[in-house]
């Protein structure tokens, strides 16, 4: 299958290893991780969110999606194909703006 | 008045009286037990040590409330709580200390994860103020353990343990249940607070276990279901998990669907009911297998299409349309394309589907499934189970312990051989009886898992069957055994072999044996030097007193077959295969 880029946004609570739990999952299934970008929400210690861009494939990606909605802590997980959005998220959190 | 007063709001049973203006100042490690009393627990197994000894002093005054059971490595607690949560359907409890107290859990965490066992384990942990300084008998099991849990968290205060607590049992047991790990420091464990109010957790913002069922999905599944002309119901150990075994009968009965068990889902659905079709997967019977690739519509209930039970997934049901039902949503298009997902809990879906399906019968698919089954009978069953010379093989030995026990004892297998012959010949009868490590395929964990299984339903039969590597994988639970008087029966069948891997060594590399054979100590007076009365095994002729010394003993009884050194298991999925092309026998070349 034809792997491209996505970009993955997760909604989560933001516990200690969350990064982790959320890594393992992508690197059990060997889904390349190109950026990662995380914070806390503005404002609220207690959630934030990971951006993540990936390479892989759309049966993958849809698969870890729902692995992801398994962790405990996640609220969502969505994802886009391309990096646009990644980008677009990324400069935003380096103007210090909500994202 | 007791540490934590529980106030809950479950089906309104209220709030209990208030505390005193004047709290009680009392330690973490009371704080947990009192946790444990309120969530319902009555037996915990685990093996004291450094980080954990306040809990353990804790303990000595909580002798009245919690039975704590002193296993002989910590790998025997977690499997004997997985044993306890598979015979009563509730939480098993595992306590270990810091470092190799906690790392030796992990078998058994990563076990109850894919086998969707809820267990909550506790470890003690070093003091906070030691965290990544590499202290003694410090681990990093938080993150050891990420991968093999359901949820895990670490404690580094007193004030945290009981919502820690309340919300490990709540994962634990709802949604697709799970193993939990509690990791709590020392200084937490000492520390003095004021007692708290118990709160069972009822819900989690970010967690969503109970799906809601879509009648939509529903009335497009039963559409299929009433339209098929070859349908057929795969059943997982999810009909078990939701208590939906008569649902399923139900369902069964008035569509008229023939019901195959995976390995897990065994006792899910009655092996002498009219319409069960047998056990699916690589080890299965020939006809669920074979009619995989025959049915018209294949319907998944609570099982995940596990490689053990598709064979060859390009080759897998490619003639008919899905219909998945499972609460994990993440299982749903995991392996198998579904047609349709019901994602739900199987009860529910079941339920809803009864009504919304017509009352049918399917005569002529049923009876193909009769005519698979009566070519398996004559070239292998019947060989099996009545040999008459030749030595004694692990089916008739099963099949003796299934008829005096009619099916309804709970069995415990180990993995291997055994295992499969085990689950092929005892006809099970009911839920929560059939308890085995199945995704993992752990050795070594039918003997602690029965020691649990036994202190969850001490009134019922519980026989523990067991190969001779399997067995010295944790034979040191016998110490346990003897303590505690449980009065477990161990089967071991000895062929003197790690006899499925010599299996695959025959049919696959050219009979090249290597390092499969095995020199075994004498079984029979390893088991009375622990206080277990023993009997061996050789000759046909004895097997069947034998069978029932060890069936009617009131204590403990240990009983070794010796079987065949060079038996297969038949039939089987060869590796890479459809599971049409199940071999009934080996090939000739």
């Amino acid at each position: 299958m034809i792997k491209q880029e996505y970009t993955l946004e997760i909604l989560a609570d933001n516990e200690f290893s969350i990064l982790n739990r959320i890594v393992n999952v992508l690197n059990r299934r060997r889904v390349r991780i190109k950026r990662l970008l995380a914070h806390e929400h503005e404002g609220d210690f207690k959630s934030g969110r990971a951006i993540l861009l990936l390479y892989t494939t759309a049966d993958m990606i849809e698969k870890v999606k729902h692995q992801l909605e398994k962790l405990i802590e996640v609220e969502e997980a969505i994802y886009t194909e391309g990096s646009h959005l990644f980008y677009e998220l990324l400069e935003r959190s380096n103007n210090k703006q909500v994202i | 008045m007791d540490a934590l007063q529980t106030k809950t709001k479950v089906k309104g049973v209220g709030v209990a009286e208030k505390a005193s203006v004047i709290k009680k100042k009392v330690t973490g490690s009371e704080i947990l037990l009192q946790c444990l009393v309120n969530e319902g627990v009555t037996t915990l197994f685990g093996y004291p040590g450094g980080a954990i000894m306040p809990v353990y002093d804790a303990l000595y005054s909580y002798a009245d409330k919690l039975n704590h059971i002193l296993v002989r490595h910590e790998q025997g607690a977690v499997h004997a709580a997985q044993g306890y949560a598979r015979a009563t359907g509730g939480v098993g409890v595992a306590m270990a200390t810091s470092g190799p107290g906690a790392t030796n859990l992990v078998t058994g965490l990563a076990d109850a994860l894919i086998d969707s066992t809820p267990i909550v384990c506790i470890t003690g942990q070093v003091f906070a103020h030691l965290l990544g300084t590499d202290a003694f008998q410090e681990i990093d099991v938080i993150n050891t353990t990420i991968p093999l849990t359901k949820w895990n968290i670490q404690v580094t205060e007193a004030k945290d343990i009981a919502p820690a607590v309340a919300k490990a049992f709540y994962i634990a047991k709802t949604g697709r249940p799970g193993p939990v790990l509690i990791d709590i420091t020392k200084n937490a464990q000492n520390e003095l607070i004021e007692e708290v109010d118990y709160q069972k957790c009822e819900s989690i913002r970010t967690y969503r276990p109970k799906p809601v069922l879509s009648m939509a999905q529903v009335e497009t599944a039963a559409k299929l279901i009433n339209k098929a002309s070859r349908p057929y119901i795969l059943a997982g150990q999810g009909v078990i998990l939701s208590g939906a075994s008569k649902e399923l009968i139900a369902f069964s009965e008035k569509t008229g669907i023939p019901v195959a068990c995976t390995l897990l889902g065994l006792g899910a659905f009655p092996t002498d009911h009219p319409n069960y079709a047998g056990f699916l997967g690589m080890h299965g019977n020939y006809a669920p297998n074979v009619n995989t690739n025959e049915c018209d519509l294949l319907i998944g209930i609570g099982m995940r299409f596990d490689d053990r039970v598709t064979g060859n997934v390009a080759k897998y049901a490619k003639q008919a349309q899905v219909i998945h039902i499972d609460i994990d949503k993440a299982e749903i298009n995991k392996i198998i394309k579904a047609d349709v997902a019901v994602h739900a809990d199987a009860k529910e879906a079941l339920t809803a589907l009864i009504t919304k399906c017509d009352k049918k019968s399917h005569p002529l698919w049923m009876k193909s499934f009769k005519h698979l089954n009566d070519i398996e009978y004559e070239r292998v069953i019947d060989k099996d189970i009545h040999p008459t010379e030749g030595n004694i093989t692990m089916a008739e030995v099963v099949h003796r312990i299934s008829e005096l026990t009619k099916g309804e004892a709970i069995l415990v297998t180990d993995v291997g051989q055994h295992q499969m012959v085990a689950s092929r010949y005892y006809k099970f009868k009911n839920p929560l009886t059939n308890i085995t490590s199945g995704g993992a395929g752990t050795m070594g964990f039918a003997l602690p898992a029965a020691m649990g299984a036994k202190m969850g339903k001490p009134d019922k039969q519980v026989v523990a069957v067991i190969g001779d590597g399997g067995f010295q994988m944790t034979v040191q639970e016998l110490g346990t055994i003897m303590q505690y008087k449980i009065p477990v029966k161990i089967l071991v069948l000895n062929n003197n072999f790690l006899g499925m891997v010599r299996q695959w060594q025959q049919l696959f590399h050219e009979k090249r044996y290597s390092f499969t054979e095995m020199s075994n100590p004498d079984f029979v007076r390893l088991n009375e030097a622990y206080g277990i009365s023993a009997e061996r095994v050789t000759e046909r002729d004895e097997l069947d007193g034998a069978v029932k010394r060890f069936l009617e003993a009131d204590a403990s009884r240990f009983l070794e077959v010796v079987v065949g050194k060079e038996d297969n298991v038949f039939p089987m999925v060869p590796a890479g295969s459809g599971v049409s092309e199940i071999l009934l026998e080996a090939p000739k070349h």
